[in-house]
């Protein structure tokens, strides 16, 4: 990041980029207003967004949009802005400007929690594992709105929050089942292997039923076999009609499993299209290979 | 998957992990029968058990001073889990509950004395008041991240002494107010001390299977989550800082009510060093450490006996060689230096350390001194104990043997048996 003062050289290409943005917007809103929440054919949409930290500005008007159903990869060098924009999106951080938007609604500013109540939901690059808890509980915390969430209801008026909590005990072990993990299911997390957690650490964020997930480095950590195993379970949720925003530096990783990849390069949207375009455009490779080829 | 559930989740995985070590035997001897409830209903409950009924035969025998020291280190206990509730579970340090407890305890005793109003009601004054004390608190403290919160607490303490100082004429300054009348009290002096002693024990009684429950419900596991990551709870749309709040807001009530109940005791007086010192909130905190932190057990444990002891350090008057000073005039050294060992040692604390050796010497992988599975929590203890009675295996989930990993992923090292204080 601390590259990012000396860019005013690619400020130009950034601009045009950052004008095509809204104009496609324009249309797709058009679209979105007539249809409901969940049918919004782009869901996420994100505007120029800005973020400083002190001197250096870490997302400099990014904007990009993400189509419903789709995966895409999120890729630059260190110091990209990548996390600092993923972090803008959920929330963890407050953008100095800009807007994003999920099915819709704007939700630029909302606290992480609010984000995640939209149905737009996060992993972590270091799992955030509740580690004295069992895998099980760490599944169970996650489902929406239950009704043990209530002091007075979950230590007196059980039933109901008991029939609730079946349903919930049966859909986590289905989701620890479809992850392969479930004979850890009753294993305190903190005993969990790093590649572990990470898959604990999606199958939670899956349990809280989102429209969309954002995973900031997935495989960061992840020995080869998990990362194939993790790859087979994104590739069939997104089958089943999950959206996926995936944050990585891991070029190739990303050029072969997503159809479309946006470049962010010190804090700007460097390129976004097919891995094949993105292969080929000549900042990507100056921007990796700082000129050679 | 061996053991699919069907049922609240610490059921299942029960049969197929018990049947190694509970070898069939039919009980014969008290030793096998002591064997058998110890690994039926888990150690924390004998022993509270054990505890709760050999205090409630004790003014049998005590001396009246005994029995008004075990008063005031009842509602010591209760200060004790209140704090727990906040900083054990969810993981936010409070080093300053005193507030909380001045604002009970004061609250109440000026309802006594200038208002005029029954010992009851002044007792239900005063934990309204520092409920909403928590709350005025808590809202905006809880929010801040890092140590901030940690930091605010430290200070409100010594602002409200300060303030008491101040308005010494209504307060008392530092030397407290006049007791109050007793919410209980009787013909003799004897007679009302244990009258009083009854009435601690079953307010601790009370206040600790609250807090068990509420620990132990969905609600509890949410505090517990907040403090193993406050990120991932609010990564899955709950809000922590409302349960933040929520538990900061339970803890004043608890603390409220103990502190407004004990100045309407003989034990206790309203008065800045047994609810408002610096000092009266970090023994809170030593004591929960002592005992084991983030299990209401721990904290219960903990409170009684640090009161106890640090009381018994105070009055040895024998002189500790070549330093020249009575050992009771350097007690909170001394047993600052316990606790220093007991944080080294035991990070569960005095209950974490008496089940690790139980569990060792019965050869068992030591139980972490952490949360219950989920499910309904009063129906859920009943139902072991109900269990255990009837020869069924009744444990715990977490008290069964971790099982053993053998996934070649499985590139860390296993933590460290016992969590480490936070």
């Amino acid at each position: 990041m601390s590259d990012a003062e000396p860019s005013d050289a690619t400020d130009s290409e950034t601009d045009s980029g950052g004008v095509t943005v809204p104009d496609a917007d324009a249309d797709v809103e058009l679209d979105a207003v007539s249809e409901s929440a969940d049918m919004v054919d782009v869901p996420l949409k994100v505007r120029d967004l800005r973020k400083t930290f002190g001197g250096i500005t870490a997302v400099d008007n990014a904007g990009f949009e993400i189509k419903k159903g789709s995966m895409t990869g999120l890729i630059g060098p260190n110091g990209a802005g990548k996390s600092t924009t993923f972090n803008c999106i959920t929330g963890t951080y407050t953008p100095d400007s800009g807007v994003v938007e999920f099915n819709g609604e704007d939700i630029t500013g909302l606290e992480p929690y609010e984000v995640a109540e939209r149905g737009l939901v996060r992993t972590f690059q270091i799992a955030r594992e509740l580690s004295e808890m069992t895998v099980l509980e760490n599944m169970m915390v996650a489902p929406m709105h239950q009704r043990g969430e209530a002091l007075w209801r979950s230590v007196f008026a059980r039933n109901d929050v008991n029939k609730q909590e079946e349903e919930i005990l049966e859909r986590a072990w289905e989701t620890l089942e479809f992850f392969d993990i479930e004979h850890l299911a009753n294993e305190y997390a903190g005993n969990l292997s790093g590649g572990q957690r990470k898959l604990l650490e999606m199958a939670r964020a899956l349990l809280t039923d989102p429209d969309m997930l954002l995973l900031d480095e997935p495989f960061a950590g992840v020995n080869p076999t998990l990362e194939e195993r993790l790859l087979e379970h994104i590739h069939e949720l997104r089958n089943q009609g999950y959206t996926f925003l995936i944050v990585e530096h891991d070029m190739d990783l990303i050029m072969e499993n997503c159809e479309k990849v946006i470049v962010m390069h010190q804090g700007r949207i460097l390129t976004e299209g097919t891995p094949e375009d993105v292969r080929n455009n000549e900042d990507v490779i100056e921007a990796y290979l700082g000129g050679e080829v | 998957m061996p053991d699919q559930p069907t049922d609240a989740s610490d059921t299942p995985t029960e049969a197929p992990e018990q049947a190694p070590d509970t070898p069939e035997q039919p009980m014969t001897g008290i030793r096998e029968r002591l064997q058998f409830a110890r690994e039926s209903i888990s150690l924390r409950h004998v022993i509270a058990v054990v505890a709760f009924v050999a205090l409630a035969l004790l003014p049998f025998e005590a001396e009246p001073i005994l029995m008004l020291k075990l008063t005031a280190a009842f509602y010591f206990a209760m200060f004790a889990m209140s704090w727990d509730v906040v900083s054990g579970y969810t993981g936010e340090l409070s080093f300053g509950h005193s507030f909380l407890f001045g604002i009970g305890g004061y609250g109440a005793a000026l309802m006594t004395l200038e208002v005029g109003t029954s010992p009851a009601v002044s007792i239900a004054v005063g934990t309204l008041a520092a409920m909403v004390g928590g709350l005025v608190i808590g809202a905006p403290a809880l929010r801040l991240k890092g140590p901030y919160f940690a930091i605010i607490t430290f200070l409100l303490p010594t602002a409200l002494l300060d303030f008491f100082i101040v308005y010494k004429d209504v307060f008392g300054g530092e030397l407290g107010l006049s007791s109050p009348d007793y919410l209980v009290s009787a013909e003799t002096q004897l007679t009302t001390i244990a009258a009083n002693y009854y009435l601690a024990l079953a307010v601790l009684a009370v206040l600790f299977v609250l807090l068990y429950l509420v620990t132990r419900s969905n609600t509890g596991k949410i505090f517990t989550a907040i403090r193993e990551s406050e990120d991932a709870v609010g990564s899955v749309g709950i809000n922590p800082a409302k349960f933040k709040i929520f538990a900061f807001v339970l803890s004043a009530g608890v603390g409220g009510f103990a502190a407004a109940m004990f100045v309407h005791t003989p034990a206790g007086s309203p008065n800045p060093t047994q609810l408002l010192a610096v000092t009266v909130s970090i023994n809170v905190l030593l004591a929960t450490i002592f005992g084991g932190i983030g299990t209401i057990s721990g904290a219960a444990l903990g409170g009684v006996l640090f009161y106890m002891v640090r009381d018994w350090l105070s009055d040895i008057t024998t002189e500790i060689p070549l330093l020249g000073i009575e050992f009771g005039d350097v007690d909170l050294v001394i047993f600052s230096l316990v606790i220093l060992a007991i944080i080294y040692f035991l990070p569960g604390g005095i209950l974490g350390g008496i089940e690790r050796l139980v569990s060792t010497a019965r050869g068992e992988e030591p139980d972490r001194v952490m949360a219950d599975g989920g499910g309904r929590p009063l129906e859920r203890i009943v139902d072991r104990y109900r269990r255990s009675f009837a020869n069924e295996d009744g444990d715990d989930t977490n008290s069964e043997p971790r099982s053993a990993n053998d996934d070649p992923e499985r590139v860390r090292e296993r933590r460290p048996e016992d969590g480490e204080p936070r």
